[in-house]
């Protein structure tokens, strides 16, 4: 199994990122950078479907931090490397000419993920949305209202519910992933409306 | 919020997709997924590959960053250092050229004024005759080989650094230094040689002090290594002057021939005449490495050795540019040289009038050359197709319209959620691109560029037959046959999938020829 532990366990990014600016010390950088390591690698296999180049990503972007932190101010480390590595596998496999088509699905692709950037209702865990919840989850139809409540009430993984309702679990996910953006539009029609008022 | 959140480990995700995790466990990480996009699209990604694969990939990327960690230390140090070092010789050589400069000019003049004195006064006895010069050639001579010694490491050193530092401009300046302080030696060597046979035709008394400022000359020559063409001239014009009662000078003036003329004077060698020989060998074995050359020397000792120099440019055959860096070696020796930036080389060989080379370089043929012996060879190499190494890597490129690597869902804005899993070939893309890796074969002769991209785009029934073949891009028909080849060769396709079934779909494939 792999044995990978940071040199700095306890601290958090932030204190990191604030020891990096103070001393550009590049074992400090490291220390961080390897935490999320794995996500640059699996967000850039995703996107340019390739072990090599996703390889060649991580450490393009690991040089790219080094120079991108310094004099920058970055109130969430992680967030700002997603968008750091999308936008780094996106400008990829856009000088790669040829890849016309497949940018396209991407684009829309990202518009869809900047959207979801932000942390969906339902996991959010506010006593609040509750309500408003439970009765968008209703409105839901027949299997995403039963994924979703497998997955958030019965707290099942994909697998259980691929084998309690007889699908995959790419279905499961796909139906999670509508589900929720369904209650998304449900909620924010009756919940934010009332938060507003 | 995200940031309070613990983010998953690498571990964690391979236990995950290793599927060692108990379904409670299993929830937990799902849950925290949804929760944040950047897992969710890596995780994604990484069920694109089986899970041993991307173990060995996250262990590599973890060396890869540790690697470069330590590189990063080690190198600024290097940095530093190489820094100071390249200041303190570059500073040496300044320093060098601006003390010994008006040197030479005023300290030579009136050195050798007192050798003729005391040379006219010891005049009457043989023997001192004969060690005087021997003296000074001896004294001057030892000074040579320390100062070279000094002037060769401090030009290697200030070579490597310059390389390393990219400098090409101090490069560039160096190599004239270079060619200068050549011909500066040359020039002076030419006088030695042609002061000798002056020796014998001219009496005994004017030689002396004459040998005795030619060495002292060449002594401040060498010494300094890179010196200006100007002061030469200057000194070369300062030498008649000097020597108008000896008429030793025309000889010396009309060194500017290379005087390679056979021995006329072959008389049988004084002791001193010996030793003088044995000195200017060792001068030669010195000078070899440095490629200086040391010609004219022919005459001196002809049954001993016969060294000349050869000169010459190294050029590519297919568009006929200098090759710099190229290695020259003389054959059955082992004095050899790098070509400089302008493809030249210029080496001493031992060998008689026509001295065959060995030049080698990458991509290129290695061929002997016989040269003609004199300035201006020209080697002209050509590539070598055998050696290329057909190193071929594929970058797989699919549309993803209709085709992406890896399963897909496509999701539809209304609430229908279509299943939907592109032409895959048969036993999954992995296998595939290590099939075209191994299977490629990068047309020979027929372009000179290195990397080549050929796109397909072809038709995948229901079946998984292969239709409809086009040629989105290609460099040039092998290229184009060659990918059809490997499409129609290779493993078979499994066509898409939809939820009714399999289904007909388009393919773009992309393949890289690369060769190295």
């Amino acid at each position: 199994m792999l044995e990978i532990s940071g040199k700095h366990p306890e601290s958090t990014d932030e204190e990191l990122l604030q020891q990096f600016s103070n001393n550009g010390s590049l074992d400090t950088l490291g220390a961080l950078y390897s935490r999320y390591m794995h996500l640059v690698y699996g967000v850039s296999l995703k996107y340019l479907g390739n072990r090599e180049d996703a390889k060649d990503v991580v450490m393009q972007i690991f040089e790219k931090l080094i120079v991108d932190l310094a004099g920058q101010e970055i109130r969430n480390f992680k967030s700002w490397l997603y968008v750091l590595t999308k936008n780094h596998c996106l400008m990829q496999i856009r000088s790669q000419k040829s890849a016309d088509g497949r940018l396209e699905g991407y684009k829309i692709e990202q518009e869809f993920m900047e959207s979801e950037q932000e942390v969906h209702p339902i996991d959010r865990d506010e006593q609040s949305v509750e309500e408003a919840l439970k009765y968008c989850i209703e409105q839901l139809k027949s299997e995403q209202k039963q994924c979703i409540e497998l997955f958030y009430y019965q707290k099942l993984c994909y697998q259980e519910i691929a084998e309690k309702l007889g699908m995959n679990e790419k279905k499961v996910k796909s139906y999670l992933q509508n589900g929720k953006r369904n209650l998304k539009i449900c909620l924010e029609r009756n919940h934010v409306s009332k938060k507003e008022t | 919020m995200s940031a309070k959140r613990k983010h998953r480990s690498t571990n964690e995700y391979l236990r995950y997709l290793k599927r060692e995790t108990s379904n409670k466990e299993r929830h937990s990480f799902e849950r925290d997924l949804q929760a944040d996009p950047f897992e969710m699209d890596a995780l994604e990604g990484m069920e694109q590959i089986p899970a041993d694969e991307l173990e060995e990939d996250l262990l590599s990327i973890h060396a890869t960053l540790h690697k470069r960690l330590k590189r990063r230390k080690r190198r600024n140090l290097y940095y530093a250092a190489a820094s100071v070092a390249s200041l303190l010789i570059v500073g040496t050589i300044f320093l060098n050229i601006y003390e010994i400069n008006p040197k030479t000019t005023s300290e030579s003049i009136p050195k050798d004024e007192s050798f003729l004195h005391e040379d006219v006064t010891g005049q009457p006895g043989e023997e001192i005759r004969v060690e005087e010069p021997e003296l000074a050639e001896r004294s001057g001579l030892e000074k040579v080989t320390v100062s070279e010694k000094e002037a060769v490491s401090e030009e290697v050193t200030v070579s490597d650094e310059a390389a390393d530092l990219d400098e090409a401009a101090d490069l560039d300046e160096e190599a004239d230094l270079d060619e200068e302080a050549d011909l500066d030696e040359e020039a002076d060597l030419d006088k030695v040689a042609v002061s000798a046979p002056a020796e014998e035709a001219v009496r005994e008394i004017e030689l002396v002090p004459e040998e005795a400022l030619v060495v002292e000359e060449k002594t401040d020559h060498e010494d300094r290594a890179k010196q200006v063409a100007g002061v030469v001239s200057d000194e070369a014009e300062e030498l008649p002057s000097q020597a108008a009662m000896a008429p030793a000078v025309e000889p010396a003036v009309e060194a500017e021939e290379p005087a390679e003329e056979p021995a006329e004077a072959k008389e049988p060698a004084e002791p001193a005449e010996a030793e003088k020989r044995e000195f200017d060998e060792l001068i030669i074995k010195e000078a070899q490495p440095r490629r200086s050359q040391k010609k004219g020397r022919s005459r001196e000792a002809p049954a001993l050795m016969t060294t000349q120099r050869v000169q010459g440019i190294v050029v590519s055959s297919e568009d006929m540019e200098p090759l710099p860096g190229a290695s020259i070696m003389v054959k059955g020796s082992d004095s050899g040289m790098v070509t400089d930036m302008e493809g030249r080389f210029s080496l001493v060989t031992d060998q008689q009038a026509q001295p065959t080379v060995i030049a080698s370089y990458v991509g290129m043929e290695t061929e002997e050359y016989q040269l003609d012996g004199s300035r201006d060879n020209r080697v002209v190499m050509k590539p070598d197709m055998a050696t290329l190494s057909e190193v071929v890597v594929i970058g797989y490129d699919a549309d993803k319209s209709v085709y992406a690597t890896g399963a897909v869902q496509k999701v539809k804005l209304d609430d229908e959620t279509t299943y939907y899993k592109g032409a895959e070939p048969e036993g999954g893309l992995e296998a595939y691109r290590l099939y075209i890796e191994e299977q490629i074969r990068y047309p020979s002769g027929v372009t000179n560029r290195n990397r080549e991209v050929v796109v397909l785009k072809f038709h995948v029934g229901t079946e998984g037959s292969i239709s409809r073949i086009l040629t989105l891009r290609s460099p040039g028909d092998p290229f184009t046959v060659e990918a059809i080849r490997l499409l129609k060769e290779g493993p078979s396709w499994n066509p898409a999938m939809n939820e009714s079934g399999p289904t007909d779909d388009v393919v773009r494939m992309r393949i890289v020829f690369k060769q190295e």
